[in-house]
């Protein structure tokens, strides 16, 4: 047999092994491997490995308190609009919101320097604004690594907000916006190393301490 | 806790049940039952960090891509519809947000999809069984998805180890389900190249005397 027929041969073993030969196929397989060994023997093979494979897989179970730690970092799902909600109310709060929204990404950057152009929509949506992003804060003088993480973190600072938008108003909605930014500001400054922090702050003054 | 709705078998469906109480739960969820989403989380995240760990293999990056995928599963709730499975849909988020991790992981070493599928399939050469039947057959199987490429690896997981039917796994990469098997030909066909490979590694090279 040649090797491109075993290939043939195979692909319809390697079909029948996930349940999807037809009848026609299982019995093209029977009759070239009653025919030739060595097809007989490659199919043998592809088998074994087949139900080594899924031997192999032990049940995996998720650390302790996985989904209690999920559930404490995502904000559950906005509650969807309603026909009698949604209107130029509604439109205005999110300008709002927005405005909050940009006013807290200057603020929240520990390094100040957010580009104007972020101000008007979630910079995380896009990749390439996040990969800017990223790219600043290696400019910087923080490790790659150091950036991903820090990028990530306003990533959820934004779905915090956006959540915490649909869910207060007025003063309330201020109160919490401020303890996220708080504690956006926090976990970014702890993220860094002391090796980043002296090295950023030889370039460019004291970073504050919070707020 | 059960985990039942995404761990479908070969040539089975999710059960309409399962859907159905997915269904209900993202109603009310959308409806701002915060209770309904914890019980979808809860339900789901032993599957969703399964499938992420054994395509990462590293249990912190397993736990952040849970992290991830949940989040995104919030934002985009709304966006779900009810005519496709929520399972389906999570392997989907939880395969783009593994192989987001892979790719940062390693940087240029992961080749482009189309490459692969362009990359010739090694010659057969002499049949692995001798050698496998000396080893632990299991663990150098395990070794042989390691070396896989990324985008072999998550076709091998999906199918051999989760179990998912062709069409499923063609809705979760958004590939045709002609590619899923032409895919899961190929990365078998690495397995056994990686197994004759290692099998020839421990063959000795001479005869005691």
């Amino acid at each position: 047999m040649t090797t491109q027929n075993l290939d043939d041969f195979l692909m319809l073993v390697s079909r029948d092994l996930d349940g999807e030969a037809t009848a026609e196929d299982r019995a093209t397989i029977a009759r070239i491997a009653a025919s030739d060994p060595e097809a007989a023997a490659a199919r043998d093979a592809l088998l074994d490995q087949s139900a080594a494979l899924r031997a192999s897989a032990e049940p995996i179970h998720p650390p302790l308190g996985l989904a209690n730690r999920v559930l404490e970092r995502v904000p559950a799902p906005a509650p969807a609009p309603t026909s009698r909600s949604f209107g130029w109310g509604r439109v205005a709060a999110a300008a709002m919101v927005m405005a909050f929204l940009g006013l807290a990404i200057a603020t929240v950057d520990p390094f100040g320097g957010a580009p104007g152009e972020r101000l008007s929509a979630n910079p995380y949506e896009s990749v390439q604004d996040a990969m800017r992003e990223r790219a600043q804060w290696i400019e910087i003088g923080v490790t790659a690594e150091t950036a991903d993480r820090i990028v990530a973190i306003k990533r959820e600072a934004y779905d915090l907000w956006a959540a915490a938008s649909d869910r207060f108003s007025g003063s309330e909605l201020a109160d919490e916006q401020a303890r996220i930014d708080r504690e956006t500001t926090a976990r970014i400054q702890a993220t860094l190393t002391p090796a980043e922090r002296t090295l950023w702050e030889a370039r460019n003054g004291p970073l504050p301490e919070g707020r | 806790m059960s985990t039942a709705s995404m761990q479908t078998r070969s040539g089975t469906r999710e059960d309409d049940g399962a859907r159905a109480r997915d269904a209900a739960l993202i109603t009310r969820a959308l409806s701002g039952e915060e209770h309904a989403f914890r019980e979808l989380v809860e339900h789901h995240t032993p599957r969703v960090y399964a499938v992420a760990l054994r395509l990462l293999g590293n249990q912190a990056e397993a736990e952040d891509v849970t992290q991830d995928v949940f989040f995104k599963v919030s934002r985009k709730l709304d966006t779900f519809r009810e005519e496709a499975a929520l399972s389906t849909w999570l392997y989907r988020v939880t395969v783009n947000a593994a192989t987001d991790h892979m790719k940062k992981r390693r940087g240029d070493r992961t080749a482009l999809v189309e490459d692969l599928e362009r990359l010739p399939i090694e010659d057969h050469g002499d049949r692995p069984d001798e050698a496998l039947q000396r080893g632990d057959l299991r663990a150098r199987v395990r070794d042989a998805m390691d070396q896989l490429p990324d985008v072999f690896r998550t076709i091998i997981v999906l199918r051999e180890l989760e179990g998912l039917a062709y069409e499923e796994i063609a809705s979760v990469l958004s590939i045709s389900k002609g590619t899923v098997e032409s895919r899961l030909f190929r990365a078998r066909a690495k397995i056994k190249a990686i197994l004759e490979r290692t099998g020839d590694d421990q063959e000795p090279t001479g005869r005691d005397s």
